[in-house]
């Protein structure tokens, strides 16, 4: 999937300079946004280490616990598949990374994101060893409602809208508020319903704990 | 409204710092090792930083390419009768397009679309709306599967694609609902 999307936007790109003749743009866009990616990692780097030291100390003290176990209502519902497994350390990340998302401190959680991803990895993936790699790892059910939890970027404060609207001078900067929270609540429900009708055409494979018990072979009578 | 403006503009900028020297006092006060602990989990993120190199140039070579080739423009005029169909007005489907791809693009086109239009039109509040109802699919996908060095992420892109589809139609009813 990662792979075919990266493919196709290539070929797009390529098509679409050669109808408008854009030869010089794309290889200025090439050198520029290579050396740039070196740059927002860079930038990047130190805010991640923040954080992540930051949620180290905060599960120390039982911080995460506590968060969790407000938010619980709404998790439990998102990743039923986690609280199954009792995955509380992928719980805790996730619950740390939604509500930096809804108090709308944006690239900051992130990392926080990552980490969940990391941890969610290690739950799903952690039978195999690295000398039997899968392949293929397919995202969990739990790691695509995720994904989705955070592209449709629900917050309460959109801080960087309100800045531009008041740049450009509206009268009323933050009066688009209702409509803000009405369209990314439909952003997100939309995008989870979508995301569990299409997991039919998707399926997860290969299932790990099919793979890592195989049945045993009856014996002959 | 301009006061209560301010206030959530004070609030954020305290947001930051509030959660840091709080965080970090608590764990204290609770008796936690706060440095060893702060540079253990600050090690960790060190690695996952250095793993996104080669993502991040992958990725925002794509971007970039897709951006300069002009395919934004093309695929604009394509879906322009869609639009129509759906009630979107032609200004903001530009930015309806990039706005799963690029977020400081996005923001900048936002700008000049608040600039053209006036932030207080029906074009420039809908895409006030838009821009803020999503974020960036394209990237933040890619980005989080590789952390997790998943491969395949299975329905989660098209499923963002569906939902900011419908978050656009919607930016622009709830404008047309909430401003008439």
């Amino acid at each position: 999937m990662l792979n075919g999307i990266f493919i196709s936007m290539l070929a797009v790109s390529l098509v679409a300079g050669f109808y408008y003749g854009k030869g010089e743009a794309l290889t200025a866009a090439l050198l520029s946004q290579s050396s740039q990616a070196v740059t927002v990692a860079l930038e990047m780097t130190g805010v991640i280490c923040l954080w992540s030291g930051m949620m180290r100390a905060a599960e120390r003290s039982g911080l995460t616990e506590t968060l969790g176990r407000l938010l619980y209502p709404v998790t439990r519902r998102l990743f039923p598949g986690l609280y199954q497994r009792g995955a509380n350390r992928a719980i805790e990340a996730i619950t740390m990374n939604l509500s930096a998302n809804l108090i709308g401190l944006g690239n900051a959680a992130t990392p926080l994101g990552l980490a969940a991803m990391e941890r969610m990895a290690d739950l799903t993936f952690e039978q195999t060893s690295p000398h039997h790699q899968q392949p293929v790892r397919c995202a969990s059910d739990d790691m695509v409602v995720f994904l989705i939890c955070n592209t449709a970027s629900l917050q309460l404060i959109p801080s960087t809208l309100a800045a531009v609207r008041q740049a450009a001078g509206s009268a009323h900067p933050l009066e688009i508020l209702p409509a803000v929270w009405l369209s990314s609540l439909c952003t997100l429900v939309v995008s989870l319903a979508s995301a569990k009708l299409l997991s039919r055409f998707s399926p997860s494979f290969p299932r790990p704990r099919r793979i890592l018990t195989p049945a045993t072979p009856r014996k002959k009578i | 409204m301009n006061g209560i403006l301010s206030w959530f503009v004070s609030v954020g900028g305290w947001v930051l710092p509030v959660l840091f020297c709080g965080i970090l006092c608590y764990s204290g006060v609770k008796k936690v090792d706060v440095m060893s602990a702060f540079l253990e989990g600050a090690q960790e993120g060190l690695q996952t930083a250095l793993k996104l190199i080669p993502v991040l140039v992958a990725l925002l070579c794509a971007i970039g390419m897709l951006r300069a080739s002009g395919a934004l423009a093309l695929l604009t005029q394509v879906l322009s009768p869609l639009a129509d169909l759906l009630g979107i007005p032609q200004e903001i489907l530009p930015l309806a397009l990039l706005r799963p791809l690029s977020g400081s693009g996005s923001l900048a086109m936002l700008r000049e679309l608040l600039e053209q239009c006036g932030p207080d039109s029906f074009a420039g509040r809908a895409a006030s709306v838009l821009y803020s109802c999503g974020d960036t699919a394209f990237y933040i996908i890619p980005v989080y599967c590789a952390a997790a060095k998943v491969t395949n992420s299975r329905q989660a892109l098209p499923a963002a694609l569906l939902g900011s589809l419908a978050g656009t139609v919607c930016s622009v009813l709830s404008v047309q609902l909430f401003f008439g």
